[in-house]
């Protein structure tokens, strides 16, 4: 049943403001409600997949005081993050190490590793790349000596 | 009459007549989708209080305005009143604002997970879904609400709150149809579809000749962007989403993406009321509900302040965490699958039906077939 105005005009409106919210410009690919799916509006050519940084996994190795140097994964220092999200939480760490004006993430990733072994101090921390293409061809990405000048 | 006055009356029409559904079918489903999200779906956000400034980075909407990660306390909060209004909808306690609530409140939390750069899109229909059908009345069944003799959401709005959650999923899709479209999706020159297959390793980029790549990159936007032409009744909105389910299937087995979540919000279309046993259970649970109704408030916030101590400490109940295995992942799948078959074959065998019906139609011998009632609302 049809109802009576004025709900019937409100409704109309709800309505037009959905549509209207959903195709504003600024609903870009990273805002609600498209699609949002990393290199979306990659055209797709095969040729591009060459040129991609391979996957790769991200270890941290940590020496600490008076110890052997420790390795593992950098997801494996996040919190109970999303499965989805982990390996955006990582590359969004991963950036933020690197772009030289991280210094809370430097500061959460000293404190994640203290975490590791509390009570030890870290001497030295690496952040590096493992490609999975090439598992012996690591890259140093970020370090940093919480005792020191890193 | 194609006058202005023609187009509002049919565009009303439309509104709030073209997605029928019965309280009862609305009050299981509201059953559903909340044991759904208490079950599997609860968002664990509040770890990103604990993540460096130095990664926000929103979307565009009112998260932008805040300078970084809120603190604990707030997270806390905010999933203690989620997982409060999450056992209300459940119950039907006071389920218009809990609707409101719980959709508010799981836009927030899942929003602040959706801060480092990278939205992923499966579960904004999750969200909808409580806001779109707050005035559905889907709670005037089946609820604490319907045994204290209150009508649970239901006003005279009728039936446009499913009318309204179509148009959500119908923009959801043309939103996704219009990126590939401006992406190049459609560049005679690529296939988009084999980079994605063959990126994550579905298929080898040889697995199909070019044409069918071709074909397939076509037949992704024709689908993402004509969803919404199929909001026009329930009965098409149906066949879409049925469409949708096996599009998921195909994503998860060669472009590895499990998109589970709006299979949820395409279960609303579903005649629940119309499954065998559905309403008698849905009516023991009703009953079993109106003993809350003494003091329903309290129970409401007892169980919601366990179980967000239970989630805090141990995640959802049927976590969503990997590794799942490969079985678990295609259980999830096998009903929505199924229904979406056996539907799709419905709508198949009365389509021939018809066709084959049609010369009758148009003989004089049997005008009744000519002027025989079409169903609407289609089959489960």
């Amino acid at each position: 049943v049809i109802p009576a105005e004025p709900l019937r005009s409100r409704v109309r409106w709800l309505f037009l403001a959905t549509v209207a919210l959903a195709l504003a410009p600024c609903n870009d690919k990273d805002a609600f409600p498209g699609l949002h799916a990393p290199g979306f509006r990659d055209p797709g050519r095969l040729e591009d997949l060459a040129r991609r940084p391979p996957a790769r996994d991200v270890l941290v190795r940590v020496r600490f005081r008076g110890g052997a140097d420790q390795v593992f994964p950098l997801l494996d220092l996040l919190p109970r993050v999303h499965y989805k999200q982990r390996r955006v939480v990582e590359g969004a760490l991963v950036r933020a190490l690197t772009s030289g004006r991280g210094a809370s993430a430097r500061d959460w990733l000293r404190g994640a590793v203290r975490a590791r072994q509390p009570g030890v101090a870290p001497e030295r921390i690496e952040v590096r790349a493992i490609p999975r293409s090439d598992p012996g061809r690591e890259e140093l990405l970020y370090a940093d000596e919480p005792g020191g000048a890193a | 009459v194609t006058g202005p006055a023609a187009w509002r009356e049919r565009i009303d029409r439309w509104i709030f007549e073209s997605h029928p559904a019965s309280p009862e079918s609305l009050a299981i489903y509201r059953i559903a989708y909340a044991a759904y999200l208490l079950l599997i779906g609860m968002p664990y956000a509040t770890w990103v209080s604990a993540m460096p400034d130095a990664v926000w980075d929103p979307p565009d909407g009112p998260l932008r305005l805040l300078p970084g990660f809120p603190p604990a306390a707030f997270l806390h909060g905010a999933a203690l009143l989620l997982s409060v209004s999450a056992v209300a909808l459940l119950v039907g306690w006071r389920t218009r604002p809990a609707s409101l609530a719980t959709g508010l409140l799981l836009g927030l939390v899942i929003g602040f997970e959706y801060c480092f750069g990278t939205v992923h899109h499966n579960r904004h229909l999750m969200v909808i879904v409580p806001l779109a059908l707050a005035g559905s009345g889907w709670g005037a069944r089946y609820s604490v609400d319907a045994a204290r003799g209150g009508g649970g959401g239901a006003g005279a709005s009728g039936s446009w709150a499913l009318s309204w959650l179509a148009l959500w999923i119908g923009l959801f899709y043309l939103t996704g149809g219009a990126a590939k479209l401006a992406g190049g999706w459609l560049d005679p020159r690529t296939h988009a579809t084999q980079y994605h297959v063959a990126r994550v390793g579905g298929l080898s980029a040889d697995a199909l000749p070019g044409a069918v790549w071709e074909l397939l990159d076509w037949g992704a936007v024709a689908f993402e962007a004509g969803f919404v032409l199929a909001i026009a009744s329930l009965r098409t909105t149906r066949i879409a989403c049925c469409v949708a389910i096996l599009f998921h299937v195909a994503t998860l087995q060669w472009m590895r993406i499990h998109f589970g979540e709006p299979v949820i919000a395409y279960a609303a279309f579903v005649a629940w009321d119309r499954l065998p046993h559905a309403p008698r259970l849905a009516a023991r649970a009703g009953s079993a509900l109106a003993r809350l109704a003494r003091r329903p408030g309290a129970a409401v916030a007892v169980a919601g302040a366990v179980y967000f101590a239970m989630h805090e400490a141990a995640g959802s109940p049927v976590s969503m965490s990997p590794p799942w295995p490969a079985w678990a992942r295609w259980l999830y799948w096998v009903i929505p699958a199924g229904v979406a078959v056996a539907h799709l074959a419905g709508e198949a065998l009365r389509c021939a039906r018809r066709l084959r019906s049609r010369p009758s139609q148009a003989s004089p011998i049997s005008p009744k077939a000519a002027s025989a009632p079409v169903d609407g609302s289609g089959t489960a």
